[in-house]
């Protein structure tokens, strides 16, 4: 079984410096990069985005539904590909952890929950909800 | 939410962008300017994938697909007479099929258009190639309005052919 790939776009530098932050933390990765928008027609993200992933198995990650690495990113991908909207670095280290070993569309909707599970507000310690 | 739009910004507004519809539509003009919202594309609107794909994105938007002779029939009729009215078109190719049909753009704004080769840049995210040099060049002698422009609160800067 080949292991799933992850290809994170973005605009700008933010899908590169995720990818360089995540590695910071659990170490270097196949079959881990990432793609800037920046400059693209809406086409040549397709072709972009269509010729890094091939047909193999790709979760493409990006950071906002209803702009451009979302849209042109759904137009790129077939069979065991998916797009996973709203990027950000837990969701990515639990990617890398469970990869190899957790199915294509469970890994999916696994990388949904967890990315959803970083966002939460804190409260200072002494201080009263209003 | 910070700078405001223009306050002559009004009418139709005919924005040339390759990224078609995409986040600056979404944010910075359907949500801070424009009442309508219209993509203009052949290949969007005959393709049933990407037609779908674009519903989707543009769903809450007042607007949607149309192929550019749908366009031209919509803006022969109503004129000038819109209020607020954002259309794109993805090439300056389509841009001159709009206004050759009899449409009549208050503004254009020249967004974002890609590099390739033989092309030309004229501003960070636009480079055009000698036939849209030509295109953009007749306009402006018939009397058409053509700016850079991003946002509804983005200064403006009248299009120079070089």
């Amino acid at each position: 079984m080949t292991v799933t790939g992850a290809l994170v776009v973005t605009h700008g530098k933010l899908g590169e410096i995720l990818v360089q932050e995540v590695e910071h933390l659990v170490g270097r990765q196949d079959r881990f990069i990432a793609m800037s928008t920046l400059g693209l027609s809406a086409g040549a993200i397709t072709e972009s985005v269509h010729r890094l992933i091939g047909d193999d198995p790709y979760i493409v990650f990006t950071d906002t539904p209803g702009t451009s690495p979302t849209i042109r990113s759904s137009a790129a991908i077939g069979e065991r590909q998916a797009v996973i909207t709203g990027v950000n670095i837990g969701m990515l280290i639990s990617f890398v952890m469970h990869r190899e070993n957790v199915e294509f569309e469970e890994l999916a909707e696994k990388m949904v929950r967890d990315g959803r599970r970083c966002v939460e507000v804190k409260w200072a310690r002494n201080q009263q909800k209003i | 939410m910070g700078a405001q739009p223009a306050e002559d910004l009004n009418g139709l507004v005919v924005r040339v962008d390759d990224r078609l519809f995409h986040g600056q539509i979404l944010y910075g003009w359907a949500k801070g300017w424009a009442s309508e919202v219209w993509l203009a594309n052949d290949v969007v609107a005959n393709n049933q994938d990407e037609r779908s794909l674009y519903e989707e994105q543009m769903a809450g938007v007042q607007g949607g697909i149309l192929s550019i002779d749908e366009a031209v029939e919509r803006y022969k009729e109503c004129g000038c007479k819109v209020d607020k009215c954002l259309l794109i078109v993805g090439s300056c190719i389509d841009l001159k099929r709009l206004i050759d049909g009899g449409a009549v753009p208050g503004e254009i704004h020249l967004a974002n258009l890609g590099t390739g080769e033989g092309k030309t840049q004229i501003a960070e995210s636009v480079s055009l190639s000698d036939n849209d040099c030509e295109i953009i060049r007749d306009l402006q002698d018939d009397g058409f309005s053509i700016c850079l422009r991003k946002l509804p609160q983005s200064k403006t800067k009248d299009v120079v052919i070089p």
